[in-house]
């Protein structure tokens, strides 16, 4: 660049016009005066020998720094306002000069609209991510919280020991709560729960539910669920309290209070009135509410029994109780009361409070009240959306400073006339608070768009609406106020390092090309990447390996139909059977009370009698089921006998246990419990057979013993064996036989791979999540990377045209340009390793079999990985290098 | 000088006495008390206007603008009848200060 000679007039201009614009306290006559100084030191220094730049610069110093100006100036100013009552203007000017401020920033994003353009891209979706994922965290933590006193509400969870091995279930005994009022400090409030299935009806209109709740009258003193209707009374066995939409499904627009409706087809029930819908930030749903006076009706004996786990039980305790206290007593008076042969076998018999808040995030026990939530899900989520958000900022700072090297002749030329580092960092900070605000705007709109899609993935229904709350906005808010000031702070401290004179002939500061912020962030961003990609591909790993993985039955060919509930099917399952099996292309047909990845089974109690005499007490999950079911499902009998039709002991008397249940009464060899005797619900009997194990439920846990036995009243699933091919033309037959059969319940014939694969939705969630995540974080992470090579294309630009002009081809460019940022891809992927190893292994370990992790899954991530890194490589050098090299040398 | 207290609290005064002599501008005040201390004391414009304006608020001094021949048109400042009545105030002060800071710093005959 050829330098225009220097003319003091237009630095002197430029200065004046600079303090105006940044110095409202300076009046236009103070103004005059400093620059009156300016010309006599300017005058100064040219006597004493320096050039007209330098004498310029010195006499510009002389003034002081601008931080000095402005609050000496201030004073000054206050006093004479409020002398002259003009304090408006000073605030006018504060306007004046942030819509200034602002004003730059538009034009300066206007001069570079595709930088600002991917400079916000980034962080909204870094932003989006973030939303969307605080969303979700939120609503899955504070479940339950609608109920008051509620941190003063504890379940009543119990310990117990089976064979040495400690169980530690949510639910209670129903002797318990009678005997802990009993105590001499009782909780303010308590109450029992079991959930049950019904038929409701009402004229024509039959409902189904899995969801009644049979509840204490002390429910309404624990729980907060408003009525909308009737009265909360739960006192009379002989009337229920619905929910709205159960009552808007049997009742309509009509008011069902003191209505009747007929229960299980056997009982006229009163209405008592409607609750109000159920948030569903809770963990107790249901659709009907009814006294456990019903239940005591029906099942007497759950209520005085100590061995059957039937209830969910929860207490209010008084505002002064210790919890830890109140857990030890109520240990204490259960161990007092219980039956006395149950706290010899096991005396270290316990109960423990659970505090209401944690139930549905926290809790480890097993026999859970719904459906629980996932708290290392939530905790993972977390962890991602913090570091997304990290990515995203980064690389907004970076990308904010690669932007300020564009303007380094702006700014250079703003030093010399005197812009201290409290101007640049007002003015960049300005900028970013712009393009942050918008892009926050836009992030929430985007949010708002995507969060159905978030619903898919992570089965949870989320509502737009949770974006307006007040936490949200502030959340937001502060977000975006912090990423401006980091994002203002950093290139304005960098840019006020630069000195002067080398900026204005075009140089570039070695600082700047080089920075050591801007290589952890690339490392970190890739790092973060890589270890996402590593983690989509080992739980697909996994995924894979659970659906091929062998459940100890021929799982491909077997079709299921769920008949539970159903009043005419249920009478005469043999009937059913018979028609199913008479479908060509069928082979087998068998029954069962439930087939394998459906609902858990229900636990018995077992007293197994040994030859010597000696009761072993266990309880084992029940299986009922036909003859034909190990057939069907391909189990093999390893000792003894499968059921016969033709033994009319068979009927509920024999029973089959598998290999694990063998081992469980302590045996080793299946021989062994041949012929053995046992007492349990209905009656008792004798072991038949062993079967080989089979994974009857998910993979996360470890085969158990399980016990079969022969109960047709209790069938509720067919499942058939077919020929995959079949399958398709067998269907409609299927159909027509069920609706024939069937009551009412819909057709629902599934392949039995279906029905097991459902269990693993969580991992099916986690492939979805990480598969979002890895896109986004690469997205990010490449509009960084786009950040870093515009850099360092712009500081070697001369480099590069002058390599052309000398005659280098393509190739060696790209690969001079992406030495570096390759280094330290590769060098992220390998620091990332070893972390993400360690931490997929443990997941990994969570499941009784599992597949592993292995070094492929690390290259094809790392190569995964650096294949994105080198993509935007190519992809830049091949714009930059097609600028014709004269250009680029004229810039000069 | 380092010590910016002590250059705050002096500052009005040694104005006040460098414009008594005769008015005078900014720039010159500066200059005059930077040779008069060998450069020890060299102070940067944004301190001295502010003070000067805050002088002429206070009424200690007035200013007006002045075209000598030959050279540019400034801002003068000469001191007012209240601002020699400050001066003489300032003087007695600082004159007990110097009393005190010489005996305080005078060789002792004694060794310590």
């Amino acid at each position: 660049m050829t330098q225009s000679p220097f003319n003091l007039d237009h630095a002197i201009a430029s200065w004046r016009q600079f303090v105006v614009a940044n110095l409202p306290q300076v009046s236009p006559e103070q103004a005059d005066e400093l620059e009156l100084h300016i010309r006599d030191a300017f005058d100064d220094f040219r006597q004493q020998g320096y050039s007209d730049p330098e004498a310029f610069q010195k006499a510009r110093s002389s003034i002081g720094s601008y931080d000095r100006l402005e609050s000496a100036y201030q004073d000054n100013f206050w006093r004479q306002s409020a002398r002259r009552g003009t304090l408006q203007t000073e605030w006018a000017a504060r306007a004046r000069l942030t819509l200034e401020h602002l004003r730059l920033s538009l034009r300066s994003a206007k001069k570079r609209p595709l930088q600002t353009v991917v400079n916000m891209t980034g962080l909204t979706v870094g932003l989006t991510f973030c939303l969307l994922i605080g969303l979700f965290v939120w609503h899955q933590s504070t479940y339950d919280r609608f109920h008051d006193g509620g941190d003063r509400i504890f379940r009543v969870a119990t310990d117990y020991r089976i064979d040495g091995e400690v169980i530690r279930t949510a639910r209670s005994v129903g002797p318990l709560l009678p005997v802990l009022n009993e105590s001499s400090s009782p909780p303010e409030a308590s109450v029992r729960l079991s959930l049950g299935s019904v038929e409701l009806k009402r004229d024509l209109i039959e409902l189904q539910s899995d969801r009644i709740l049979f509840a204490d009258s002390g429910f309404f003193d624990v729980f907060s669920f408003p009525m909308l209707r009737g009265e909360p009374d739960l006192s009379d066995p002989l009337s229920i309290i619905l929910t709205s939409s159960m009552a808007s499904r049997l009742f309509g627009p009509e008011d069902p209070v003191g209505q009747t409706i007929t229960v299980d087809d056997q009982l006229e029930v009163s209405i008592a009135g409607v609750l109000a819908p159920l948030p569903d930030r809770g963990h107790l749903q249901f659709d009907v509410l009814a006294s456990t006076r019903a239940l005591e009706m029906m099942e007497s004996w759950i209520f005085t029994n100590w061995y059957s786990f039937y209830f969910y039980t929860y207490v209010k305790l008084p505002a002064d109780a210790d919890p830890a206290v109140a857990s030890e007593m109520f240990t204490g008076i259960a161990r007092d009361r219980a039956d006395a042969e149950l706290i010899r076998r096991d005396p270290d018999y316990a109960v423990t409070l659970e505090p209401l808040h944690d139930i549905y995030l926290e809790s480890a026990r097993i026999s859970q009240f719904g459906v629980t939530g996932n708290r290392d899900m939530i905790r993972l989520f977390s962890v991602i959306g913090v570091l997304i958000l990290l990515i995203a900022v980064a690389n907004f700072v970076n990308l904010a400073t690669a932007l300020s090297v564009g303007r380094a002749r702006e700014i250079g030329i703003r030093k010399v006339v005197g812009g201290d580092r409290r101007q640049l960092t007002r003015q960049f900070m300005a900028e970013s608070l712009l393009i942050v605000g918008f892009s926050s705007l836009i992030a929430l709109a985007l949010a708002s768009q995507v969060l159905p899609v978030m619903n898919q993935l992570t089965g949870i229904h989320l509502e737009a609406s949770n974006f307006r709350s007040s936490v949200v906005i502030l959340v937001l808010v502060s977000l975006t106020l912090l990423t401006a000031l980091l994002s203002g702070w950093y290139p304005a401290r960098l840019m006020s390092r630069i000195p002067a004179a080398p900026v204005l002939s075009g140089q570039l500061p070695g600082s700047l090309s080089k920075g050591q912020f801007r290589k952890v962030s690339v490392v970190l961003q890739f790092c973060i990447c890589f270890m996402l990609i590593a983690s989509t591909l080992v739980v697909q790993k996994q995924l894979d390996f659970i659906q091929q993985h062998d459940n100890g039955f021929r799982q491909e060919g077997l079709l299921s139909l769920d008949f539970s509930n159903d009043d005419r099917l249920g009478s005469n399952p043999l009937l059913f059977r018979e028609r199913l099996a008479d479908i060509p292309g069928v082979s087998g047909v068998s029954l069962s009370s439930a087939v394998p990845g459906d609902e858990p089974l229900g636990d018995w109690s077992m007293d197994f009698e040994s030859r010597e005499g000696d009761m072993i007490h266990v309880s084992f999950p029940h299986l009922l089921v036909d003859e034909q079911f190990l057939d069907t499902y391909e189990i093999p009998i390893v000792a003894g006998r499968d059921f016969r039709d033709d033994i009319g002991a068979d009927d509920t008397r024999a029973v089959i246990l598998n290999e694990s249940a063998v081992r469980q009464l302590g045996f080793d060899q299946p021989e062994d419990v041949l012929g053995m005797n046992y007492r349990a619900y209905p009656d008792g009997g004798e072991v038949i057979g062993v079967a080989a194990d089979f994974n009857f439920r998910s993979v996360r846990e470890p085969v158990g013993g399980i016990a079969m036995r022969y109960m047709a009243d209790r069938f509720a699933h067919a499942t058939l064996r077919v020929e995959p091919q079949s399958i398709a033309s067998i269907r409609p037959r299927l159909e027509t036989i069920w609706n024939e059969l069937n009551h009412e319940k819909a057709f629902n014939a599934r392949l039995l791979d279906d029905v097991v694969m459902q269990q693993y939705e969580q991992e099916r969630h986690f492939g979805r999540f990480f598969r979002w995540a890895s896109s986004g974080a690469i997205f990010i992470a490449l509009m960084g990377l786009f950040a870093q090579l515009t850099l360092a294309l712009r500081s070697r630009s001369k480099e590069v045209g002058i390599r052309r002009v000398l005659g280098a081809e393509r190739p060696g460019l790209t690969l001079l340009l992406s030495r570096e940022v390759i280094f330290l891809t590769l060098l992220a992927c390998m620091a990332g390793a070893p972390v993400v190893w360690w931490l997929l292994t443990e997941w990994l370990l969570s499941y009784d079999v599992h597949a592993s992790v292995g070094i492929r899954d690390m290259i094809l991530a790392a190569g995964l990985t650096v294949g994105v890194a080198l993509a935007t490589i190519v992809g830049l050098t091949a714009r930059a290098s097609s600028v014709s090299p004269a250009d680029v040398l004229r810039m000069d | 000088m380092d010590n910016r207290t002590l250059n705050a609290a002096m500052i009005e005064a040694i104005v006040l006495s460098i414009i008594a002599r005769s008015p005078s501008y900014g720039y010159e005040i500066i200059k005059r008390v930077g040779d008069m201390t060998d450069g020890a004391i060299e102070w940067a414009a944004g301190s001295l206007y502010p003070v000067l304006h805050r002088m002429e608020m206070n009424g200690h001094i007035e200013s007006f603008w002045h075209q000598p021949e030959g050279e540019r048109k400034r801002k003068y400042y000469r001191i007012t009848d209240d601002g020699q009545k400050a001066l003489e105030r300032e003087k007695r002060e600082w004159s007990t200060v110097e009393r005190l800071v010489h005996e305080l710093w005078r060789p002792s005959p004694a060794a310590d």
